[in-house]
């Protein structure tokens, strides 16, 4: 299947001011496909590269060197950005910076009034939208007043109401609480799942990524590994080069084999763990 | 001894008009000198604004906060020494960093403190040490360092003062794992080393379970829970009711304990879970 979104050997270095030492690459080499449907996580540590690539993605940044392409569209072609940006939405993670109207229903048919919709398809889109993040109560909700949680997934409305195939996430629940990020985290496997939106998200969290159908991990501009999560988390020492980690219940299954305890290697979850247990328990 | 203390502090946002909303609402906390206390609670529980009235920066619209058993709005000169001995570090504190090189953003604090130039130097080399700035560093702009060394340059400038309480909200937010493993490291050094109060608001239930000697929970403007770590996370389901939560590891023992075996549910952390695991398949006659 032809990808959504694919990165041609890319490297991008930011801007300059003349006369100062050259910034290091942001991304240095970076060749990757992400096919209609997927859910990919991205994981990296600061400074890796990987909100470089979210902003690479609709063009709002383009390469310095090699191509994106969004459904075959470069997104170095200017007059081509209008309809890229249709195709590929991108949410940032301070909903505070996202949220342009006072009113939850108006902030989200900000972008299709842009499209220049008739007004019964721009009702339609943003009930739609809205219903799509749980947030179809709260439409006549002053945006402000709502906590970070319910800010984020309107500006995920936001988004969703433009119709795009493909969201790229730049770590939407940094700023949350538990709940909050529980939330969100169900709102993008969602529109994943139910409205079959092409979802990549970058996280902080290992056990956010255990989640993803596949996870990308970038070090030092470059990708480092590219597989299913638990693959990905069989490599420990490489993850923590790279100044990340595995998911809590992943380092607890290791330490416990050491034991001979058989927890298998992998265990990403609570729910996992906790069913592994039962089973080893059962077996007796 | 109580270092910090509050009687019934209220504070109302925009009061006066129709936006009027209270922010902390009677709140009667006593902090004791050299305690690691975590402040969790769901986003507008009120944790930024009750923290922001222990430093003076906010005053309360009703009660008081003590300092060493004094009111910190008793007189203008109070309230300033108050603001150098409970040094307070924002959410997000890199974006505040303002000067040409990271010493001279360091040495803000302590040169507002009217200490001599030696004394200066002395007070921003000590605190560059322990947030493991090297000393290339000091010369550098802040702005091309990355996102965790400015983070612990915002941090190193409230330290710099040697602040006998040390509050930060969020200081781990939005790091990498390493750069989270880092910071609280640094923070929990700061405490045992100096003798200092530590005050630290977080989103992350490991952070919290990890460091901290008591937690508040707070909801809703109030006081939910003021107590020690396995008090608090051992009401598991009201934790969720609030939206905050249980760390992950603990949960899996929560989650064996409702199926009906008998475990500890107080498990914070790998080392422990592997031990109450190994005891329960010893018991179980599952290894030997």
């Amino acid at each position: 299947m032809e990808n959504i979104v694919e990165f041609q050997n890319i490297s991008f270095r930011y801007s300059e001011d003349e006369g100062e030492e050259k910034l290091p690459l942001a991304v240095d080499g970076v060749s990757l496909g992400i096919k209609p449907g997927e859910c990919v996580a991205i994981l990296g540590h600061n400074g890796s590269g990987k909100s470089t690539l979210a902003k690479l993605s609709n063009s709002i940044l383009v390469p310095t060197e090699g191509k994106v392409l969004v459904k075959g569209m470069d997104t170095a072609d200017e007059n081509l950005s209008y309809d890229i940006r249709k195709t590929v939405g991108v949410v940032f993670q301070n909903p505070d910076n996202q949220i342009v109207a006072s009113i939850v229903e108006e902030d989200v048919a900000f972008g299709p009034e842009n499209l220049g919709l008739p007004r019964e398809e721009i009702r339609k889109r943003v009930d739609d939208a809205l219903k799509a993040v749980d947030m179809y109560e709260y439409r006549s909700h002053e945006s402000h007043k709502l906590s970070g949680g319910q800010k984020q997934r309107v500006a995920i409305a936001g988004i969703i109401a433009m119709r795009p195939e493909c969201i790229f996430f730049d770590e939407p629940t940094a700023m949350l609480d538990p709940k909050g990020r529980k939330e969100v985290m169900d709102t993008v496997f969602r529109l994943n799942r139910d409205y079959n939106i092409t979802v990549v998200y970058i996280t902080h969290f290992m056990n956010e990524a255990a989640l993803a159908d596949r996870v990308v991990v970038m070090d030092n501009a470059k990708i480092l590994l590219d597989a299913a999560p638990k693959e990905v988390f069989k490599h420990e020492e490489l993850l923590k080069k790279a100044g990340l980690d595995i998911p809590g219940c992943a380092l607890l299954a290791k330490e416990l084999r050491k034991e001979h305890i058989n927890i298998p290697d992998d265990t990403l979850t609570r729910e996992e763990f906790t069913q592994s247990v039962l089973n080893l328990l059962g077996e007796k | 001894m109580a270092i910090i203390q509050t009687e019934n502090l209220s504070y109302v946002y925009s009061e006066g008009t129709p936006f009027r909303k209270t922010a902390i609402d009677n709140i009667n906390i006593s902090i004791d000198e050299g305690e690691f206390v975590g402040i969790i609670g769901h986003t507008g529980s009120g944790k930024s604004t009750l923290v922001q009235h222990l430093n003076g920066l906010l005053k309360p619209t009703s009660g008081r906060v003590l300092y060493d058993g004094k009111d910190i709005n008793s007189s203008k000169e109070f309230t300033r020494s108050v603001r150098f001995n409970v040094g307070l570090c924002f959410q997000y504190p890199e974006y505040q960093l303002f000067e040409s090189t990271v010493s001279k953003d360091i040495a803000f604090g302590p040169k507002n403190m009217g200490l001599s130039e030696k004394e200066i130097e002395e007070h921003v080399l000590k605190a560059a040490d322990f947030v493991g700035l090297k000393k290339d560093m000091l010369v550098k702009s802040p702005f091309d360092l990355s996102g965790g060394e400015k983070r612990r340059v915002a941090i190193a400038g409230v330290i710099a003062m040697e602040p006998k309480v040390l509050i930060l909200d969020e200081p781990t937010a939005g790091l990498d794992p390493r750069g989270r493993d880092t910071i609280s490291d640094m923070i929990d050094n700061y405490r045992i080393s100096t003798g200092s109060t530590v005050i630290v608001v977080s989103h992350s239930m490991e952070d919290v379970a990890r460091n901290a000697s008591k937690v508040l929970v707070m909801n809703r403007g109030k006081v939910e829970f003021f107590t020690g770590v396995k008090e608090v996370f051992s009401n598991y389901e009201r934790l969720v009711e609030i939206g905050l939560n249980v760390p992950e590891i603990t949960g899996i023992f929560i989650d064996l304990k409702s199926k009906g075996y008998d475990v500890r549910t107080d498990i914070y952390s790998v080392g422990e879970a592997k031990k109450e695991l190994v005891r329960l398949f010893k018991e179980r006659g599952i290894l030997k």
